[in-house]
């Protein structure tokens, strides 16, 4: 029970004020359509660099459950997601907001990410430690095939294709590379000034997330165009407390589902949220009512995309493998603050783990307290027009990405890159696999080569890569990752073409 | 947007050119592994080039063989090329203006351009209160609390 001897940190008054910052920015930064959770952290990092690793984290944690939830707001009103987190939401949520019962709607959003958020960080406080113990098993060896590991989850979840996300993890290990050999520390792939040093892992995920979102809202011809609006009804938030308890079944699947996807490295909250809101249609007495106003549907959705939050920081904290691409920039945030991922998070870092991990469970509160506060007024953030919010985003890229060191080659890398992701998004390439590359990278190769030393000192690399128990489960991990995606591809592919040949079978 | 991949007139479908592009990157990227005084300092990015380069001959096999390929979406250049260029000329001018004012000005343009009133007036009177809006609290953001030191030209 360690993490109740931190819980009082988080109450005291520089946290906590950061704790209700972070949770209301984030609420209204996920309520902003085309600013994804992933995007609200890389822009926020920037921000905690003057502060100290406790307070950086919490504000990091705070925004990255409240956008999560926050993002649900523009999907039942206007129909814009705020993030991909909230698509399952949707489909539920705006015929609900359609048929004059917003309010109704935005109560189950926040009272059921309340309950899946709470239980995810339960299931992140207790079982980090455990997993923190294993990681102490891990030599160079086996932290070179978890990395691959992650890179074959993120790649096969990326972007629909796996070639896709495999040739995009691969890129983004390829730019990993840039700058320094970082066991001979040799100079490599320096063509200009701007990448001495390489490529900094904040204005990749700046340049990969904000620049093709920017590019996108300004590439419709409707991009200062005005947004649907619904009636906004009174509603007893009493009421919706006891309806959304009184829908177990649907709880139970959003919590289960987005525990299980959270903790399973690459997946993300639109998988969790998707997986939940089709096993409870699925699972339903009247699966037709779904799609048309169902509450059970935005329950589902809402606590599975909540729940996903805390154990997808598990193989984070101890592995340093992010549960999300979320998550993965939220490491970018630890490993500025000088905290690695791994046991010493839990016995040299334990402060500021655990008032992390028990800001955590704060914040699911004063989510769903601001959340509920807030949405009667959250219609005015979805007002913002695409234009206005293109440039403004890209004057906080700038910024955020220019404070990082004071360098103006930051920048530069960050449009480039950004420009860059654009363009490949247009051939149906990801940015989450090739950012997980980026960050795996350097870790992957360090590991890689250190093993390959201590390997030409031993039996060799066949024999020290290849062998032992830990690194014969990852191998088989990694290979049933790339195989389980590919056979999910493939039968996709086969439903596709069932679906032109027999449309009218497909219909019924 | 319609994703585009259909045969060109020209021959080629998009989606082959596509792979086909990819494919020429990837081999780029494994010509700059090569070639090293030190091989052992690239030896690490040689052997994600081989697999990145054998997963796009991969890709590019498989549009050949029409068993899926990339689904290219049309890019609407002549809607993008004024954001391009304000893109270029804003990182140019942050040194020579100064962070803030060139940032105003970039964040003025974007708006304005953009802006789908068609009343020049409202387009200025807006985008200009928008603009100054934003920098602001950037500048209170930024420069006051977090100390930032930004670059200063002519101007702020």
């Amino acid at each position: 029970m360690e993490f109740l001897q931190y819980f009082g940190e988080v109450f005291t008054l520089t946290h906590f004020m950061i704790l209700v910052g972070g949770t209301v920015g984030g609420l209204i930064l996920g309520a902003t359509p085309g600013l994804s959770p992933t995007m609200a952290v890389a822009l926020l990092i920037p921000f905690t660099f003057q502060m100290e690793p406790t307070a950086s984290l919490i504000l990091l944690g705070a925004v990255y459950t409240s956008t999560v939830a926050g993002g649900a707001v523009s999907g039942i009103l206007v129909n814009i997601p705020g993030a991909p987190a909230n698509i399952a939401t949707v489909m539920d949520g705006h015929p609900m907001a359609k048929q004059g019962r917003a309010t109704e709607a935005l109560h189950y959003c926040f009272i059921s990410s309340l309950i899946g958020g709470v239980i995810g960080v339960f299931l992140l406080i207790f079982f980090t430690p455990p997993l923190a113990d294993l990681a102490l098993k891990f030599g160079p060896a086996e932290l070179f095939w978890v990395s691959i590991f992650g890179v074959t989850i993120i790649a096969s979840l990326g972007g629909g294709s796996v070639i896709k996300g495999l040739i995009a993890g691969a890129v983004g290990i390829w730019i990993s590379t840039i700058g320094y050999n970082p066991v001979l520390g040799e100079e490599r792939f320096a063509f200009s000034e701007h990448l001495t040093g390489g490529v900094h892992i904040i204005a990749a995920l700046i340049g990969l997330f904000a620049i093709p979102q920017v590019l996108t809202l300004l590439d419709s011809k409707t991009a200062g165009g005005g947004v649907e609006m619904n009636a906004m009804e009174n509603h007893s938030i009493w009421q919706s407390f006891k309806y959304t308890l009184s829908r177990v079944r649907a709880l139970t699947i959003g919590t289960v589902t987005g525990s299980i996807v959270g903790i399973i490295p690459g997946a993300g909250g639109q998988i969790a949220g998707l997986v939940a809101y089709d096993q409870t249609r699925k699972t339903s007495k009247d699966s037709s009512r779904f799609g048309k106003g169902e509450p059970d549907g935005v329950i589902a959705a809402e606590s599975a995309n909540n729940a996903m939050v805390g154990p997808s920081l598990v193989p984070l904290l101890t592995l340093g493998i992010p549960g999300s691409p979320t998550a993965a920039v939220l490491l970018g945030g630890l490993l500025i603050n000088g905290l690695f991922p791994g046991p010493d998070l839990f016995t040299v870092h334990s402060a500021v783990t655990w008032t992390f991990i028990d800001s955590l469970l704060v914040g699911q509160v004063l989510m769903m307290v601001f959340g509920l506060s807030i949405s009667r007024y959250s219609r005015f953030v979805t007002r913002i027009p695409n234009h206005v919010m293109a440039a403004a985003v890209t004057i906080l890229a700038v910024f955020g990405t220019y404070s990082v060191q004071n360098s103006l080659s930051d920048v530069i890398v960050m449009f480039t890159l950004g420009i860059g992701m654009y363009f490949i998004a247009k051939i149906g390439f990801s940015p989450a696999p090739l950012v997980l590359g980026l960050i795996l990278g350097q870790l992957t190769e360090t590991n890689f080569l250190q093993g390959s030393m201590i390997a030409d000192s031993m039996d060799g690399p066949w024999v020290y890569f290849f062998s032992g128990t830990i690194n014969l489960i990852l191998i088989a991990l990694c290979v049933l990752s790339i195989g389980f995606s590919i056979y999910s591809e493939m039968r996709e592919n086969r439903r596709r073409a069932q679906a032109v040949t027999h449309p009218n079978e497909e219909a019924a | 947007m319609k994703p585009v991949s259909s045969p060109a007139h020209t021959g080629l479908k998009h989606s082959t050119r596509a792979a086909i592009a990819v494919f020429l990157f990837a081999g780029f990227l494994l010509w700059l592994c090569t070639g090293h005084e030190n091989p052992e300092v690239y030896l690490f990015p040689f052997m994600v080039s081989i697999a990145l380069f054998a997963l796009s001959a991969l890709a590019l096999g498989r549009d050949l063989m029409g068993l899926g390929g990339h689904d290219v979406q049309p890019v609407p250049m002549l809607r993008l090329l004024p954001m391009l260029v304000i893109i270029v000329a804003y990182v140019l001018a942050i040194e020579l203006v100064g962070m803030y004012s060139s940032s105003l000005l970039a964040l003025f343009l974007i708006v304005f351009i953009y802006h789908p009133s068609e009343q020049l007036m409202s387009r200025l009177s807006s985008s200009a209160l928008i603009a100054a809006g934003f920098i602001g609290l950037m500048y209170v953001l930024f420069s006051i609390l977090l100390k930032v030191q930004t670059p200063r030209g002519w101007f702020l």
